[in-house]
C-alpha cells in the first residue's frame, strides 16, 4: 500500500516535472544527420573547414596528404626552372596553382565586370558535332577551353569578359527579387574567331569529400537514374557516359558540372592539363593546338611534368579532404526547413544518403562510410535560363549534374563569397534556387509560393549543410 | 627536477589540507585535478603573453635595424638587419603552438593575421626580381613584379601591399610577413644545398640597383605591417584584454581542448607534415620554411620547443627569466600516470631529434637522400617522433577533458 502510494507520488512528481519541461519538436532530427561524411566528418569549422583530412589514414598516406596539399596550394612555374618540384607550367594556362580556383579547397569566384584576374573562372569551348570518344568536338585552333594566360614568349589564347543583365521577379507573397544574368564576351582571339564557338562558363567547386564521391559504386548512382521518368514524377535523372582515358572505354561519369569526368584521378589530371598546362601520365601531351607554334616549341618540365608520385600525393590529398559537420542541425527552424525541402521534392535530385562501396583501392579509409552529399550525381534538365547549349557527352545543353550541397553553408566563411551555380551567377543560395528550371521548375515554384518565414527556414536548412 | 618538485608540492598541499585536524575541509582527488587544470590554463596564458611580448620586442628591434639600413644602406647594416631577423625568429618560432584554435593569431574573427605574419612559401617573384625560371607573372607583366613594376604599382602604401598578398584569391601569392622581409634581406638561395650558403643579395640592391628606392620602401612598409600585425595579436593576450579574459573564462576542459589542439596539430601536422615531409619528398629548398636565410633548422627546433614549453609548463624569456607553472605532464600524471610517462619519453625524444637537426644546420642539405618512408635518418626520425607526440597530445587531451581532439591538420 505504502509502496503504491510512493510510486503514485513519484509518478505525479515526474509527470509534473516532465510537463513543465516537456517540449516536443514538430520536426524530426535524425540521429547522426549532422555527420555529412559519417565517421570521416570533420568538426573543424571556420576558414579551414574545407582543409581537413579524414581521420584514420595510414602514416604514409597521412604524409602524402601534406605533400599533396603543398602541390595543390603552391604556384607552378614555367620551365626551365631551378625549383625542381613545381616546374612546367603552361605554356598556356588559366591558373598557376590548384588553389587559384579552389582557394582553401573552396569555391572559385565568378568573373566580375572589368576584372583583371580571374579567380576560379574559365570558359569551355567546342564546336557543334561530336568529338572523339563521344565528347564535345574541340576547336582545332584552341582545344577545349580558353587559356587566358601564357608563359613569357607564348601567346595566350583569348580573353573573356562579362556584363550583367538584371532579371526581376516576385515571390507569391509580393516580395520582389533580382537575378543577375551574365553575358560573356570573348575577345582578343589569337588563333582565329571564337565568336561562333559553343561556350560553357565554369567556376571551380570546393574539393571536399571528393574521395567519398569517387568511392560510391556505379550501381548506387545508377539506382536513382530514371532517364525517361518511368515513375512519372517529373524528375528524370540521367547518367552521363564519358571517356575513361585509362580504361580506354566509355564509363559512367560523375565529376564536373556536367558529370563529364569518370573518376577523381582523371578529373585531377584533366585540371592539370586544361587549367594549368601540366602533363601527367593520363594526359601526356602538351595542350598546344596545331597553330600555336610558340606553345609547341616551349620547353617542358619533364615527361610528364606531374610525376606519377606527385599525382598519387595529389590523389591522396584530394580524396582525403573531409566534409565539415553541419551546424544548428537541431534548431527548430532548420528542422522545419528540412521538412519543407523534402515537401518541395528538392531531395528528388539532392539525394541525401549514400554508402560508399567496400572496394575503393585508391583510399581504403573511405570504404563503407555512410555519407550525406545531397546529390544524386546524375544529370537533370535545368531549363533554358541555365542552359549553356553546349552538349558534353550525353549531357544536353540544358542538363547539369546535381551539385552536392554538403558544405555549401560554409563557402562564405572559407571563401568570403556566396556565389553559386556553374558560373557563379547566383549571388546566394536563394538566387541559386530561383535559377532552377526545367525538371526543377515545380520545386522552384513551390519555393516562390512559400511565406517569408518558410523561405527563411529552407535557407536555414541549406545553410546548415 | 623542478617539475617533480612542483607536482609533489601540489600533492602535498592537497594532503595537508585534507588531513589537518584544525581544518576539516577535505580536498578530493577530483578537486586536485580541477585545481591543476586551472593553474595549467593560467600558466599557459602567462606563457603565451610573455612569448608574444618577446616576439614583438624582437621584431621591433628588427624594425629599428631595418630603418637604419634603409636610411643609409651598407653591408654592415644589412648584416645587422639579418641578425635581427634571425633573433626575432627565436621567440616567434616558439609561439606557433598557439595556433589552430581560432585564437587571435589565426581566427577569422581576428582577420586570420597569421597569414600576414608567417605565411610561406612566399611568391618571391611577385615581390622582386628572381632568377630565370623561378616564377614570375604572366607574359604581359614581362616577369616584373611589385618592386619593379612601376606601371602596375606606381607607389606603395601599406594598404596596397596588404591588398596584394593573396591576390586573385590565391593563398600561394604571399607578399607579406617575416618571409617577405627575409627574401628582401637575403634574396633567393640560388646556390646548391651542398654550398651551404643562404641567399646572397648584395646591399647594392638597396643603393645602386634599379628601383632600389622602391625596394627600400617595400622593405620598410612590410616591416611596419609585420609589427602592426604582431602588436594586434600580442594585445589580445595582455592582462584584461578581451580574448585573454574570454579564454580564462572558458570551462577548463574547453581551454585545454584549445591548448592541446594547437600543440597536437603543430606536432602531427604543420611542423612534421607541411614543413618537414613535404621538403623531404620534394627535395627542394623552395619547400623549406626559411629558404632564403637557411634558418629552417631553427624554425624546426623552435616550433618543437613551442610544443615542449606547453608539455613542461615553462618558457624562458629572451632576457633569460623563466615563466613556469603547472605543466601538461603534471595534469596528465594526476589523471593517467602511465600516459604521462609515455608522453615524457616521446617529448624528450622529440627535443633530442630536433636538436640534431638544429645543430647540423642547412636543412636543405640535410634532406638530400631522405625519403618519406624511411624513418631512420635524422629528419624523418624527427618527423616520426613529432607525429607520435601529436597523437599522444591529442590522447592526453581526451584523457584529461573527455573530448576528442583532432591532431591532424
Amino acid at each position: 500500500m505504502n509502496k503504491v502510494f510512493f510510486y503514485a507520488i513519484v509518478t505525479l512528481l515526474l509527470f509534473s516535472c516532465n510537463k513543465k519541461e516537456e517540449y516536443t519538436s514538430l520536426y524530426n532530427y535524425e540521429n547522426g544527420e549532422e555527420l555529412s561524411a559519417g565517421k570521416l566528418t570533420t568538426t573543424i569549422l571556420g576558414v579551414n573547414a574545407f582543409d581537413q583530412k579524414v581521420p584514420g589514414l595510414s602514416q604514409l598516406d597521412g604524409r602524402s596528404f601534406f605533400v599533396g596539399n603543398s602541390l595543390f596550394r603552391q604556384n607552378w612555374v614555367s620551365s626551365p626552372a631551378s625549383t625542381t618540384a613545381r616546374d612546367g607550367l603552361g605554356p598556356t594556362f588559366n591558373a598557376r596553382a590548384c588553389s587559384s580556383c579552389h582557394n582553401k579547397d573552396g569555391r572559385g569566384k565568378p568573373l566580375e565586370t572589368g576584372q583583371k584576374f580571374s579567380a576560379g573562372f574559365l570558359m569551355r569551348i567546342s564546336t557543334s558535332g561530336i568529338g572523339a570518344h563521344g565528347g564535345p568536338k574541340t576547336l582545332t585552333n584552341y582545344g577545349g577551353q580558353i587559356q587566358e594566360h601564357a608563359n613569357l614568349g607564348v601567346s595566350y589564347e583569348a580573353k573573356v569578359s562579362v556584363t550583367f543583365k538584371t532579371i526581376k521577379g516576385t515571390f507569391t507573397d509580393g516580395e520582389s527579387y533580382e537575378l543577375k544574368e551574365p553575358i560573356y564576351t570573348i575577345s582578343d582571339e589569337q588563333f582565329g574567331s571564337l565568336q561562333n564557338a559553343l561556350t560553357s562558363p565554369r567556376v571551380g567547386q570546393q574539393v571536399i569529400g571528393l574521395g567519398l564521391v569517387d568511392a560510391i559504386s556505379n550501381n548506387d548512382i545508377l539506382a536513382n537514374a530514371d532517364e525517361f521518368d518511368a515513375d512519372n514524377d517529373g524528375i528524370s535523372g540521367k547518367a552521363n557516359y564519358v571517356w575513361d582515358v585509362v580504361k580506354n572505354q566509355t564509363v559512367l561519369g560523375r565529376f564536373g558540372w556536367k558529370a563529364n569526368q569518370p573518376n577523381l584521378k582523371q578529373q585531377v589530371a584533366g585540371a592539370f592539363s586544361g587549367d594549368m598546362g601540366l602533363t601527367t601520365s593520363l594526359f601526356p601531351d602538351e595542350n598546344c593546338p596545331s597553330p600555336q607554334q610558340d606553345c609547341q616549341k616551349f620547353p617542358n618540365g619533364g615527361l610528364p611534368e606531374v610525376t606519377d608520385e606527385a599525382l598519387t600525393d595529389i590523389m591522396i590529398y584530394s580524396s582525403s579532404l573531409s566534409v565539415p559537420i553541419r551546424r544548428n542541425f537541431k534548431d527548430e527552424n532548420v528542422l522545419k526547413g528540412k521538412q519543407i525541402f523534402k515537401d518541395m521534392k528538392c531531395n528528388s535530385c539532392h539525394t541525401e544518403v549514400f554508402t560508399t562501396s567496400n572496394n575503393y583501392p585508391a583510399n581504403k579509409t573511405l570504404e563503407n562510410v555512410t555519407i550525406r552529399p545531397y546529390s544524386d550525381f546524375l544529370l537533370h534538365d535545368m531549363g533554358d535560363a541555365l542552359a549553356d547549349n553546349r552538349p558534353d557527352f550525353k549531357a544536353t545543353g540544358k542538363e547539369w549534374r546535381t551539385q552536392p550541397l554538403w558544405g555549401v553553408g560554409l563557402i562564405d566563411e572559407v571563401n568570403n563569397h556566396t556565389f553559386l551555380l556553374h558560373d557563379g551567377r547566383a549571388r546566394n543560395i536563394e538566387e541559386a534556387i530561383l535559377w532552377h528550371g526545367g525538371e526543377s521548375e515545380a520545386s522552384k515554384e513551390a519555393y516562390k509560393n512559400l511565406t517569408k518565414e518558410d523561405r527563411t527556414a529552407v535557407l536555414g536548412f541549406i545553410n546548415s549543410l | 627536477m623542478k617539475k617533480v618538485l612542483g607536482l609533489s608540492l601540489l600533492l602535498t598541499s592537497a594532503f595537508f589540507m585534507s588531513c589537518s585536524d584544525d581544518d576539516p575541509i577535505v580536498i578530493s582527488p577530483e578537486t586536485v585535478i580541477e585545481n591543476a587544470k586551472t593553474t595549467f590554463v593560467s600558466n599557459y596564458v602567462n606563457i603565451v603573453e610573455a612569448n608574444y611580448n618577446d616576439a614583438l620586442a624582437k621584431t621591433k628591434d628588427l624594425q629599428t635595424a631595418i630603418n637604419a639600413f634603409v636610411a643609409a644602406p651598407d653591408a654592415a647594416k644589412l648584416a645587422t638587419a639579418k641578425q635581427s631577423w634571425l633573433d626575432a625568429r627565436e621567440p616567434y618560432g616558439q609561439t606557433e603552438a598557439y595556433r589552430f584554435y581560432d585564437g587571435p593569431i589565426d581566427g577569422a574573427d581576428f582577420g586570420e593575421i597569421e597569414g600576414n605574419i608567417n605565411a610561406w612559401p612566399l611568391d618571391e617573384a611577385l615581390i622582386d626580381y628572381v632568377a630565370d625560371g623561378t616564377g614570375g607573372q604572366e607574359a604581359s607583366d614581362n616577369r616584373q613584379n611589385i618592386v619593379n613594376n612601376i606601371t602596375e604599382y606606381p607607389n606603395f602604401t601599406k594598404e596596397i601591399l596588404r591588398n596584394l598578398s593573396g591576390y586573385s584569391e590565391n593563398e600561394s601569392n604571399v607578399t607579406m610577413g617575416y618571409h617577405a622581409i627575409e627574401f628582401l634581406l637575403w634574396g633567393q638561395d640560388a646556390t646548391a644545398p651542398s654550398a651551404k650558403l643562404a641567399g646572397q643579395r648584395p646591399f647594392t640592391d638597396f643603393t645602386t640597383k634599379e628601383n632600389s628606392e622602391r625596394r627600400k620602401q617595400y622593405l620598410k612598409l612590410a616591416t611596419e605591417i609585420l609589427v602592426e600585425d604582431l602588436e594586434a595579436v600580442t594585445k589580445q593576450w595582455k592582462s584584461g584584454a578581451q580574448y585573454r579574459t574570454e579564454f580564462l573564462a572558458l570551462s577548463k576542459n574547453d581551454a585545454i581542448d584549445k591548448i592541446l589542439t594547437g600543440a597536437a596539430k603543430l606536432s602531427n601536422g604543420e611542423l612534421s607534415g607541411e614543413r618537414m615531409v613535404t621538403a623531404v619528398v620534394n627535395q627542394d629548398q623552395e619547400d623549406e620554411h626559411s629558404c632564403f636565410s637557411d634558418n629552417t633548422h631553427r624554425d624546426i627546433y623552435l616550433n618543437a620547443k613551442s610544443i615542449n614549453n606547453i608539455i613542461n609548463g615553462s618558457y624562458t624569456k629572451v632576457d633569460g627569466t623563466k615563466i613556469s607553472g603547472t605543466s601538461l605532464l603534471e595534469v596528465l600524471t594526476l589523471v593517467n600516470a602511465a600516459e604521462a610517462v609515455t608522453l615524457t619519453t616521446t617529448a624528450t625524444t622529440v627535443m633530442a631529434k630536433v636538436k640534431v637537426i638544429s645543430d647540423a644546420k642547412f636543412f636543405d642539405y640535410q634532406i638530400i637522400g631522405e625519403t618519406k618512408d624511411n624513418n631512420n635518418k635524422p629528419v624523418m626520425s624527427a618527423v616520426t617522433s613529432l607525429e607520435k607526440q601529436g597523437i599522444e597530445l591529442a590522447q592526453a587531451g581526451k584523457t584529461i577533458t573527455g573530448n576528442n581532439i583532432d591532431s591532424e591538420v
